[in-house]
C-alpha cells in the first residue's frame, strides 16, 4: 500500500513537473498516431518502415514511444518515400461561442446545423469558428 | 476480490487510472519502474497519450475483448502491464491488472493465461 502511494505521488508529481516536455512529446505522438494507422492500413511493419526511411528500428520505436520527437527531415522522408503529403491545419480547439458583427450584409444560415441567437446586429454561433470563417470566405467569393 | 487504487484521474478528459494493489508481482514491477526516471517518463507518456486518444500500438496494444471491455498492454520496454479498459458513465477507466514480460516463443502461453485470467477478476475500487 505504501509503495502504491509513493508510486502515485511519483507519477502525479512527474506530470506536474514535466508538463511542458510531456506536451511537446504529445505533439509528436499526434503525428505518430497517424503514421501508426498508415502502417497498419498498408500492412507495413515498423522494421520495413525504418529501413525504407533509412532509420534504425530503434529510432522509429523511440518516435512511437514519444521519447524522441519527429523533425522536418522525418516528414520529408515520409512524404517522399511513400508519395504522401502531410497536411498542417491550424484549428481553434475551443468550440465555444464565436461572436461577430455584420453590417449591410446577408448571411444564409442553416439553423438545423448550428444554433443562432440574434441581439440587434450581433450573432452568436455555437459551431467551430473555422467552419464559419470558411463559410464567410465562400460568401465573399460569390 | 482484488483491490484497485485510483492512482491518476483527469476530469477534463473523463479518465481514471487504477492499479491492482492485490497482485504483488504487479505492484513490485510498478514500483520498480517508478524508481527509474527513464521508465517513469515512458509510462507517463503512454498514460497521457491514451488520455488524449493519440496512443499507438507501440505504447498501448489491444490484446483481447472481454465482457467488461477490452484488454490492452501498456508497453514499457520489455515490461507489459495488462490493463482492462472499461467505459463507465462517460469515463474511460483503466484497470492495470497484471504484469507480464514481452512475448517470446518461450513465454507465449504464460502471457495468454495472464490475459485470460483478467476477465475473472472481481474488481473492488478503492479511493486512495
Amino acid at each position: 500500500m505504501k509503495d502504491i502511494i509513493n508510486s502515485t505521488q511519483t507519477i502525479n508529481s512527474y506530470i506536474d513537473k514535466n508538463r511542458i516536455k510531456i506536451d511537446e512529446a504529445l505533439v509528436s505522438l499526434r503525428l505518430m498516431k497517424e503514421v501508426d494507422d498508415f502502417l497498419d492500413i498498408n500492412d507495413v511493419s515498423q522494421r520495413d518502415f525504418a529501413s525504407n526511411l533509412g532509420y534504425s528500428e530503434a529510432f522509429i520505436s523511440q518516435l512511437m514511444s514519444g521519447t524522441k520527437k519527429f523533425n522536418t527531415s522525418f516528414i520529408n522522408k515520409l512524404e517522399k518515400v511513400y508519395d504522401l503529403k502531410i497536411n498542417f491545419q491550424i484549428e481553434i480547439k475551443d468550440n465555444t461561442k464565436f461572436i461577430t458583427k455584420f453590417s449591410n450584409s446577408f448571411l444564409e444560415i442553416n439553423i438545423n446545423v448550428i444554433s443562432l441567437s440574434e441581439v440587434q446586429n450581433t450573432f452568436a454561433l455555437e459551431n467551430n469558428p473555422n467552419e464559419f470563417l470558411k463559410s464567410e470566405i465562400n460568401f465573399l467569393e460569390k | 476480490m482484488e483491490n484497485f487504487y485510483l492512482i491518476h484521474f483527469c476530469d477534463k478528459h473523463k479518465f481514471r487510472l487504477y492499479l491492482n494493489g492485490s497482485n504483488s508481482e504487479l505492484t513490485k514491477k510498478f514500483t520498480e519502474i517508478n524508481r527509474i526516471n527513464k521508465l517513469t517518463t515512458k509510462f507517463v507518456l503512454v498514460i497521457e497519450a491514451v488520455k488524449n486518444k493519440i496512443s499507438n500500438k507501440t505504447q498501448f496494444n489491444w490484446e483481447a475483448n472481454c465482457e467488461f471491455g477490452e484488454i490492452y498492454a501498456i508497453k514499457i520496454d520489455n515490461h507489459r502491464f495488462y490493463t482492462l479498459v472499461i467505459k463507465n458513465q462517460g469515463y474511460r477507466e483503466l484497470f492495470i491488472c497484471r504484469y507480464g514480460r514481452k512475448q517470446s516463443n518461450n513465454n507465449d502461453k504464460k502471457l495468454l493465461s495472464i490475459i485470460n485470467s483478467i476477465p475473472n477478476i472481481t474488481i473492488q475500487k478503492l479511493l486512495q
